[in-house]
Formats: C-alpha cells, structure tokens, sequence
C-alpha cells in the first residue's frame, strides 16, 4: 500500500459520528463542570486587582491584544468573555450550531487560560491537553450527531463519516506525546535515577507535608514500593504510544492510566480528572452502542 | 482538497506539541517564553531526581505584634496564592528584601485593617530528612528576622 494511501487509510477511515459526539460531550460537559468549580474568571479578575501579581503576557496574548501593548486587557473585556464561556459552552454540550459554538468555547477557553498564567500564575499541564481537544473538534462534524444541528438535519446517529476519525486519532496522539514528554525530562534530567525510589518518595513527603496528605506521607515510608511505582510510572509515560499502535493493549493502557492518575490524586492531592474525561478518545462509542443493543435484543 | 487541509491541520499539531517539548529539552535561549507555544506545553514536572539524605524543609512566616504576640501568617494573610508565598515572599523573607517584602506587608495591612501593624517577620524552616523509611523530622531553625520599618511606632 501506498504511502498517501496508508495515511488516508489511518486517518480518513469513515468512522460512526457517534465516537465524535459522545466526545464533544464529555469533554465539554466536563470542561463546564471544572469551570464552575473553579471559577477560573474570579481567579483572573483577583490577577487583574493584585499588585503582587505582574502581567507578562505570553506571546499569543500579545498578539490578540496588540493595542494594549503590554497593558492587561480591562476587566469587561474578561467578563465579556466569561459570557461568551458559559454561553457558548452551552450551546456546543447541546449540539447547537456546534462549529461556531465549540470554537467560541475553545477560543474563549485559550484566551482567558492565556490570561491567567501571562500572570505568572502556575500553568496548569491539565488544561493545555483539553484546549487543544476542544480546538480540534471544532474543526470536526461532532454536531453531526446527538446534537440539535443533526435534529434539524436529519442525521442518523449511527451513520459514518471519513471525517470522524482523525480528530480523535489526533488527541490519542497528543496523548502519547503528552506522556512521553514527561518520561523524556525524567530521564534528561537524571537517567534512571529518576527510578531510585527517594525520588519519587521525595515528591510524596514533599506534597504530603505540604498538603497534610496522610496516604501520600504513608507511602513514601515504603521504598520497595515507591521504587516499583517508580518503573511503572516510567514504563507507562514511556510507551503509552503503544497504546495506539497495539489496539489490543488499549484497554491496559487505559486502565493503568486511570489507575495512575487516581493514585496521583490520593497521594499528592494533583486533579488530574480532566485526562480520564478525555479519555473518552479512545472508546469505541458506535461499538459500545452496538454491543449494548445487542445485549438488549439478545 | 478538504483532506490536504486537514492533513496540514494533523502535521502542524504534532509538529507544534514536538517543538514544545523539545525547544525547553535543548535550553534553546533564542526562544523567549517558555510557554511560547500555548497551548502546547512541555510537561517537565517532578522529572529532577532526588537522594537519601537530601533536606525537605517546611517553611513557616512568623509575624509579631507590636505586643510581642507572634502569630504564623498563612498565604492568605498577604492576599498571595500558595505558589507566591512560596515563590516570592519566602526567598524575599529569607534575603531580607526590604523593597519586595514592602508590597505584602501592604497587602497584609490591607488585609487586616483591625489588627495592629506587624512589628516583625521571621522564617523559620522545618527540615525533614529523606531516608529509606520516609522523611525523619530534623531541628527546626530560625532562617531570618525582618524588622518592618514602622515598628518604631
């Protein structure tokens, strides 16, 4: 097979329009939920009041507010769009006029996240992944189904489209690469010793004593155990993209990442919980769909 | 047509996410921003290695009235985010840095207009040892004393 056949092949193989729009309403559904736990536009109107806090805008936030030169952008401008969040948001979860939605959403998401860490704010790695999600199922028919747009048009949820597929191959790759970022600074920074077991019981104690997390200051008084965590942590960062190339190991892989980023959560108090929602990318949802009915009937 | 569009879409994505890990890896210093690339970002967290042996000191800020009552001062007490105490105010603190130290004690007035001024300001630290079996409390030690130019009043 040809080369620019293999990669249409890979990437443009029609696929159920239901994977895509199961996903558009996971990832937005939860982006929505974190939003309104956090309250991320309150977070970046304290930025805005606080002298403590000095604005050094990151390249893209420049670009888009090259009026004010290095001035913050006023703070209607933030609860403008704080509005054009909630609203769009909204309307992308329903499905309605989701293109123009779900890239509103995305847009605002970008700008007002760009905001908050041109503040010299702590960037969060979490949000990064679930931008850039947001951003590329925009440019996908995920309205085409489950959505408002697909009632008005008349879609049938289980049909296919070769347009379905290379958004959510994409994201599994971000992922891969997400990973193996991770493991590669490990090893640049100091080899294996990353694996020694102090290393990661350091972090443990360290976030413990911080945190006053008691499960993260208990397991880092087992070293075997902190070494072992150790490995596999590496291992999984280090060939996730397995995943993607091995169908079959999907599953492991999933499953241990579920499992890593619960215990990053018990142990060193980090939310990762937005990388499980994303995990939405790899399900089969036409299959699950199909399989279920099969059940019912059978 | 659609299908070269996308295709440039895919290429560009990768390629970006790539360079923002990379362009931080190689220490590249032409590149300005470490988060140049938002949304793409590297993910360097917790990959330096640590020892048996190795300090994990726990800060504490201590402010005194002019009455002589000290009381430990949390992030909150100076309007700051956990990550600019610890970032900022504690290195500020420990170097007796009058002029970056001025604007939390600004904030810490502001902050609470019913109590009196601070008077001073010590960090203390609470070393814990790394071992095999954990981290073992060490001596705790006074870090630095600031006084604050109004405690004459």
């Amino acid at each position: 097979m040809s080369l620019p056949r293999r990669w249409n092949e890979y990437w443009f193989h029609p696929a159920p329009l239901l994977d895509l729009a199961v996903c558009r309403i996971v990832v937005v559904g939860f982006q929505l939920f974190c939003l309104a736990s956090r309250d991320g536009v309150d977070q970046i109107h304290r930025l805005l009041a606080s002298p403590l806090s000095p604005y050094d805008p990151l390249p893209l936030m420049r670009l888009l507010f090259w009026p004010l030169g290095d001035a913050a952008p006023p703070a209607m401008l933030v609860n403008l769009l704080g509005g054009v969040l909630w609203v769009s948001g909204v309307c992308a979860l329903t499905g309605f006029r989701t293109r123009l939605s779900l890239g509103c959403f995305a847009g605002a998401t970008v700008v007002l996240g760009g905001l908050q860490y041109s503040f010299s704010g702590p960037m969060s790695h979490i949000d990064a992944l679930t931008i850039l999600a947001l951003l590329l199922l925009a440019l996908s028919p995920c309205g085409h189904a489950l959505a408002i747009d697909a009632r008005r048009r008349g879609v049938r949820r289980r049909e296919v489209d070769p347009m379905a597929r290379w958004p959510l191959r994409l994201i599994q790759w971000l992922f891969a690469l997400v990973y193996g970022s991770a493991a590669l600074h490990k090893l640049a920074a100091g080899g294996l010793d990353w694996a020694n077991g102090y290393t990661l019981q350091y972090y443990l104690s360290e976030k413990g004593l911080l945190w006053d997390a008691p499960v993260g200051l208990w397991v880092g008084r087992h070293h075997t155990l902190v070494q072992a965590m150790s490995w596999l942590t590496l291992w999984f960062e280090a060939t996730f993209a397995l995943a993607l190339i091995v169908p079959r190991l999907t599953w492991w892989y999933l499953a241990c990442g579920a499992l890593f980023h619960l215990g990053i959560f018990v142990t060193m108090e980090l939310d990762f919980s937005q990388y499980l929602a994303l995990y939405a990318v790899f399900i089969p949802w036409g299959d699950v769909v199909e399989r279920v009915h099969g059940l019912r009937s059978g | 047509m659609r299908r070269r569009l996308v295709a440039g879409v895919i290429i560009s994505v990768l390629a970006m996410q790539v360079m923002a890990v990379l362009i931080p890896l190689v220490k590249w210093r032409a590149w300005g921003h470490r988060y140049g690339l938002w949304p793409f970002v590297d993910y360097p967290m917790y990959a330096a290695p640590h020892y048996a042996g190795e300090v994990i000191d726990q800060y504490a800020v201590i402010g005194v009235l002019p009455d002589g009552t000290a009381r430990r001062l949390q992030p909150d007490d100076f309007n700051a985010s956990g990550r600019q105490f610890v970032k900022e105010l504690i290195p500020a603190l420990r170097g007796r840095d009058q002029r970056r130290m001025a604007r939390y004690v600004q904030q810490y007035d502001a902050r609470h207009p019913e109590l009196e001024r601070l008077t001073e300001l010590r960090l203390e630290a609470m070393p814990y040892v790394l071992s095999r079996n954990g981290v073992v409390p060490g001596t705790p030690r006074r870090l630095s004393t600031m006084r604050l130019p109004d405690s004459a009043t």
